[in-house]
């Protein structure tokens, strides 16, 4: 499957952010004082701004030229599975504690990422977020995120 | 005198001398293994630097840079594939050795250039880094600007791709760190009324998204086949004094220009080794046996590359201004640890730059000791398999995101810059002018906002200060050079 190329995808799209957040900088909000001499609390992020939506443009134009981007299916499935995965694990850590969601993410991810030695990984799953978790809360006495079911984790 | 007395005292304490050989070994092991290299071997060590005290977690994180930049030759040499960038030039000779059957010689040269290339880029930064932080001292805020600017701009120049997508991530990491207080009038910016996003984005949970979790996506966008590792076998013989004699000269050459890349912005440890390389095909006395497995090659590559890691220091310690990835995650945990680069750390604590210097010293020689112990143990870690070894770096990359601040937003913030690391890669992006954006964001701004009531609001008065306008000229040829050797290459076609 071919179309745009993912340079002028990813350009238009920063393109249409910044134009958003141009246009932002004026909302009354920012109009705060006469003292700043046009110099207040948008005046850098203004001209930043200004640039990124001529360097998008750019880009996005560069990437016309460029070849359109391909997907493999495969390659989709084991990236998106990868993200969807990471992403569970981090926003389970808020509310599930530390060591439960790792020693799960440990356990299934090396299978997203093609790894088949399932003793291997739950030996692995089971010994490195309880190192972690022992090393942290009780050696450096770094507080890490904990289980509202368990006590001890 | 007294000040180094004082900076030998910092190091020479037990925690401070554990943490320069752990720190060594586990930058060796993350040099080793293909794909982590220096920025993710920082940001996993960063969190456990934590709860320590200021010189052994400075200790820590040095040993981690200079030992992953030497380790990266060991794999180049025995699988033909470099632990990191920086070594790739040295895999076009050493791997050649290794089938050879002479794997532990290329090693011996690889660690004994390494380590020379190391130790003179010590003494590059403790002659340029006094010397350049004095010289700041005249600096106004004007300066400060331009000299902001010429980095960031040089970053995106030089960084792989389009100058066009480097500039434009360059941008994207000013942007994100305006976010949340304006430190000037104490306004919020762009935090569309959420309370979290006014603490702004946190640096480090930024980096370790960028760098780390883009890593494990990307790895798991191009292979799903789990790759046997077939290694030769690996041990470490020196080369005799004789066979050093008539190659000293390209080891001291490659050594200068490692160091003199090293301090420039944006550029680093994997340009200088190649342009090294280089210089040794023009000029070295066997350049008709390079890639065939000829020494030469892996001393160019190995001492040029070592070189980088005190060199790139200078404009770190002695402005503040990190010229690379590598050295912003450096300046970003010295100042989690108390530590402001820049002049005043050259004025006001004399003592902690001199225990810096000392700890670079003795992580380079404990850096040939462990090369020389271990480089059999080290290539046992390639047999890790990938999808383990990933994994494993998210969940340390994931308590580093987290312990900074304690503040489980710094985990969505890792999150969200991981995705969006990988889609910037994807699309041919480069994300180290996004790192030093997001670094020099804040001083520019500051610096640009100083600037103007200085000069009364006029920006064309900036031009009439001398080092102002020579940076604001270099800049300049950054950006037109590139569409200058557009047009040529164009006429040439033609």
């Amino acid at each position: 499957m071919a179309g745009a190329s993912w340079a002028s995808v990813i350009g238009g799209l920063i393109f249409m952010t910044t134009a958003y957040l141009l246009y932002h900088t004026f909302a009354d909000v920012y109009q705060t004082s006469i003292l700043t001499a046009g110099r207040g609390p948008v005046f850098f992020p203004r001209i930043i701004l200004a640039a990124m939506a001529v360097l998008s443009l750019m880009v996005t134009i560069e990437g016309l030229r460029e070849k359109g981007a391909e997907f493999r299916p495969r390659e989709i499935l084991a990236a998106g599975g990868a993200i969807v995965f990471s992403g569970v694990y981090i926003l389970s850590i808020n509310s599930a504690g530390f060591v439960i969601p790792s020693m799960i993410f440990t356990f299934l991810m090396p299978f997203v990422l093609g790894y088949r030695g399932i003793w291997i990984a739950l030996a692995i799953a089971i010994l490195y977020p309880l190192s972690i978790w022992y090393l942290f809360e009780k050696v450096f006495l770094i507080i890490l995120p904990s289980s509202p079911w368990l006590e001890l984790f | 005198m007294d000040f180094f007395s004082l900076g030998l005292e910092h190091v020479l304490t037990m925690p401070a001398l554990i943490s320069i050989v752990i720190g060594t070994i586990l930058g060796v092991a993350v040099g080793v293994l293909p794909g982590l290299g220096s920025v993710i071997g920082i940001t996993m060590i960063l969190p456990f630097t934590f709860s320590m005290e200021q010189i052994p977690a400075l200790a820590l994180m040095l040993g981690v840079y200079c030992g992953s930049v030497y380790g990266g030759s060991i794999s180049a040499i025995v699988i033909n594939t470099p632990g990191t960038p920086q070594a790739a030039a040295t895999a076009l000779d050493g791997f050649p050795m290794a089938q050879r059957g002479e794997a532990d010689l290329a090693i011996g040269w690889a660690t004994m250039a390494s380590t020379i290339g190391g130790l003179f880029s010590v003494g590059v930064l403790i002659i340029a880094a006094p010397q350049l932080a004095a010289f700041s001292l005249n600096f106004t805020a004007i300066e400060y600007f331009a000299l902001g600017v010429f980095a960031l701009i040089c970053i995106a120049n030089v960084s792989r791709g389009a100058m066009s997508k480097g500039l434009l991530a360059g941008g994207i990491g000013l942007f994100l760190a305006t976010v949340g207080v304006d430190h000037v009038t104490g306004d919020m910016r762009f935090t569309f009324g959420s309370f979290e996003m006014t603490a702004g984005i946190s640096l480090i949970p930024a980096i370790v998204g960028l760098f780390a979790l883009s890593e494990v996506f990307i790895r798991a966008s191009e292979s799903t086949q789990v790759k046997t590792v077939i290694a030769h076998k690996v041990g470490f013989r020196l080369p005799p004094f004789s066979e050093w004699r008539p190659r000293l000269w390209l080891l001291l050459k490659s050594c200068m220009i490692g160091s003199f890349i090293g301090a420039l912005p944006g550029t680093g440890a994997a340009t200088s080794s190649f342009i090294a390389y280089s210089e040794a095909k023009r000029s070295a006395p066997n350049r008709d046996k390079l890639g065939t497995g000829e020494p030469d090659g892996i001393i160019a590559s190995e001492s040029a590359n070592n070189a980088v890691t005190g060199s790139a220091m200078v404009p770190t310690l002695a402005l503040g201004i990190p010229g690379d990835p590598v050295t912003a995650v450096m300046l970003g945990s010295f100042i989690v640890h108390g530590l402001a680069p820049g002049p005043r750390l050259f004025t006001e604590h004399l003592d902690l730059v001199y225990a810096v210097f000392l700890i670079l010293i003795a992580v380079n020689l404990v850096m040939f000791v462990v090369g020389a112990l271990g480089a059999q143990l080290f290539t046992r870690a390639l047999r890790i398999p990938e999808p383990l070894l990933m994994t494993m770096v998210v969940v340390i990359a994931i308590v580093g995101a987290y312990g900074v601040r304690g503040n489980p937003l710094d985990l969505v913030t890792a999150f969200i810059a991981g995705v969006g690391g990988f889609i910037l890669r994807k699309a041919g992006f480069p994300l180290a002018p996004l790192v030093i954006g997001m670094v020099l964001s804040q001083m520019i701004e500051n610096s640009l906002r100083q600037g103007l009531l200085l000069t009364r609001g006029s920006f064309l008065a900036f031009f009439e200060r001398p080092i102002t306008l020579s940076l604001f000229i270099l800049t300049a040829m950054m950006l037109i050079w590139p569409v200058i050797r557009w047009l040529r290459s164009r006429k040439k076609e033609a």
